[in-house]
């Protein structure tokens, strides 16, 4: 009786097995070339949505987005979604993920963790650079009331294209964050304004000229050549002042657990 | 304790020597000084130049004649005081082109000691002046087209000339700045220096203007004169011209001397003063010695031409040829290309900011 039931098992497990092997595959490599796990169900390492907060459809699309500005700009662009960080501070569990998950030197990781409600950037390489902290405050700024309310696909979505106009502006030499019609205005005030004052400057030398009696102070021209003499003299050292001015980089950066250097910073939705 | 009381270099409060702390501390700004270096700084300051101070010098004059031989001429409306000599015709004065009228009971004046002649024609004198108008945009129209340029007359301006030795100590401020980059942070370091000079130099025939019709300012700027042409003084170089009796008395004039000199002593050492990145003269010492004072005639080509009930005068240097004046502004031009300018940079400015 052992021996039938022992084999009935072993018979049963290999059926299991094979059928699991067959019928669902734990991974798949789709047609760019991209490496699906759908055990974990994570879609590449490029979006793991562990929070489960998009469809499949929602994170197909974001993958394509998010791959168009990888291959580009040659960074390496990831979303992240969570339940929890455990007992990290969100900078360093952001840090570290970029860090511990074989990503190139370059890039920036975007991530929820839905527990703390924080939204996190980090950058890495020249991400830093072009991620300015004003940059990414603006896109913190147009998300986060999508985020707010729960439009995650939305937020996500624009995140995504604004990282893309960013790098671009950035390659094309054009501003971002984009000049909004106040700072057009700024920029027509300190024009017109620089003009004027120009103007006026040019005018006075120009009417300056009109009049060229102007009292000497000195006598040099009657100084009778050959008799200067200077016979004595000490230069006195008397004091010093030393002035600092702290010019600070375009972003704020720090070390993490890796050893990297980051930029990045987020906040709360 | 034992208390020797010096002056402090970096705020010129009393520094007092400590015998406990072995320390020559100034309580004030908290600088400390070794003993050498403020017994040197004291003794700059304490130290009596050789010589009168300048601003006490009593210079002598040459002993004054009258001068003889001219009719002398008052004017009316501005007081100008004028002598000519006989073959000269003097109607108009030439500061304010009122007539004048022959004055009995004035002298002549004080004789000059030595006068420069005129070198420059009257047709040299004008065409000088037409020149200095091309090009002036700002002139208002109706100024050029008047046509009183032919009025320009000559005109021997009184001087006093100042012959001098001095010696003098000068003190400067000087700086030096360091600028480095650590990190993040920009550090600029600021050393202060107090340094003193002293030494002689000599002066020869600084000219201060003699009359107070004619601006101080518009006699600077003429200037210089070529003194090679100098000659002593002989009345047949007035014949043609007129005279400004001199009316600033020698005593007020050596107040500028004075100024000029001191000044010149600062600039002359300043040479000296090498390595830093900025020096400012502070005190100035100045002693004199061998002063004399001389008086003397330049010649000037003058024109005095009113518009909008503002005078504006012009002088030509009757030996070099060098003008000076103060030429009227239309306003309605000026207004124009104040705007015009603005307006041009601003359309510049919009381009370069929209190629941006």
């Amino acid at each position: 009786m052992k021996k039938i039931s022992a084999l009935v098992v072993s018979a049963l497990l290999v059926l299991f097995l094979s059928l699991s092997v067959c019928a669902a595959p734990d991974y798949y490599i789709d047609d760019s070339g991209y490496f699906f796990d759908t055990v974990n169900d994570s879609k590449g390492s490029f979006l793991t949505d562990d929070a489960d907060l998009f469809t499949p459809e929602e994170e197909a699309k974001l993958l394509k987005k998010v791959d168009e500005i990888r291959v580009t700009y040659g960074i390496d662009f990831v979303l992240h979604t969570t339940n929890s960080i455990g007992n990290k501070s969100v900078q360093d569990y952001a840090d570290d993920y970029f860090d511990y998950n074989d990503y190139t030197d370059d890039g920036l990781l975007f991530m929820l963790n839905m527990e703390g409600r924080d939204y996190y950037t980090s950058t890495e390489g020249i991400a830093i650079d072009v991620v300015t902290d004003a940059s990414r405050e603006y896109i913190e700024s147009v998300i986060i009331d999508d985020l707010s309310v729960g439009n995650y696909y939305t937020a996500f979505d624009r995140y995504v294209t604004e990282i893309g106009n960013c790098f671009a502006a950035d390659k094309s030499g054009e501003a971002y964050p984009p000049k909004t019609l106040t700072d057009y205005l700024m920029q027509e005030i300190v024009v017109i304004g620089a003009a004027i004052l120009i103007a006026f400057v040019v005018g006075s030398i120009i009417k300056k000229q009109m009049n060229n009696a102007v009292q000497k102070t000195e006598a040099n021209q009657y100084l009778v050549p050959g008799t200067l003499n200077i016979t004595g003299g000490n230069d006195m050292f008397v004091h010093k002042t030393v002035t600092t001015v702290k010019e600070p980089k375009s972003s704020e950066t720090h070390r993490s657990s890796g050893g990297n250097t980051h930029g990045g910073g987020g906040g709360k939705f | 304790m034992e208390l020797m009381t010096y002056k402090c270099p970096n705020c010129g409060a009393a520094i007092t020597f400590d015998s406990k702390s072995q320390q020559f501390k100034c309580d004030s700004c908290d600088s400390i000084f070794e003993k050498d270096q403020l017994e040197g700084y004291n003794q700059v300051l304490n130290q009596q130049v050789e010589g009168t101070p300048v601003q006490d010098y009593s210079w002598q004059e040459n002993e004054s004649q009258q001068l003889e031989g001219v009719t002398a001429y008052t004017c009316k409306f501005c007081g100008a005081e004028i002598v000519a000599d006989a073959t000269t015709v003097a109607t108009e004065c030439p500061y304010c082109n009122n007539p004048i009228i022959v004055a009995p009971k004035l002298s002549g004046g004080n004789r000059p000691d030595l006068i420069i002649p005129f070198r420059l024609t009257k047709d040299d004198a004008i065409k000088a002046l037409k020149k200095h108008y091309e090009g002036k945009f700002l002139l208002p129209k109706i100024f050029k087209d008047q046509n009183r340029i032919k009025e320009i007359k000559g005109v021997y301006i009184p001087f006093w000339l100042f012959d001098c030795q001095a010696q003098a100590n000068v003190t400067y401020d000087a700086t030096r700045t360091r600028s480095w980059k650590r990190g993040d942070t920009r550090y600029t370091e600021t050393s202060f220096y107090k340094v003193w000079r002293s030494g002689s130099l000599s002066f020869e025939k600084i000219p201060v203007d003699g009359s107070s019709k004619m601006d101080d300012a518009y006699m600077d700027a003429i200037e210089p004169f070529n003194y090679s042409d100098i000659v002593d003084f002989n009345p047949a170089y007035l014949s043609g011209y007129m005279a400004d009796r001199y009316d600033v008395d020698m005593k007020q004039s050596t107040k500028r001397a004075t100024e000029r000199i001191e000044n010149s002593a600062a600039d002359a050492f300043r040479s000296s003063v090498i390595g830093y990145d900025s020096v400012v003269a502070d005190m100035k010492n100045v002693g004199i010695a061998n002063g004399k004072v001389q008086y003397a005639l330049m010649p000037v080509w003058m024109l005095n031409t009113k518009y909008k009930d503002k005078m504006y005068t012009f002088a030509v240097n009757g030996q070099t040829g060098k003008l000076v004046g103060e030429l009227p502004v239309d306003q309605g031009k000026y207004r124009a290309l104040v705007a015009g300018i603005a307006a041009g940079l601003a359309a510049l400015g919009q381009i370069i900011v929209f190629l941006l």
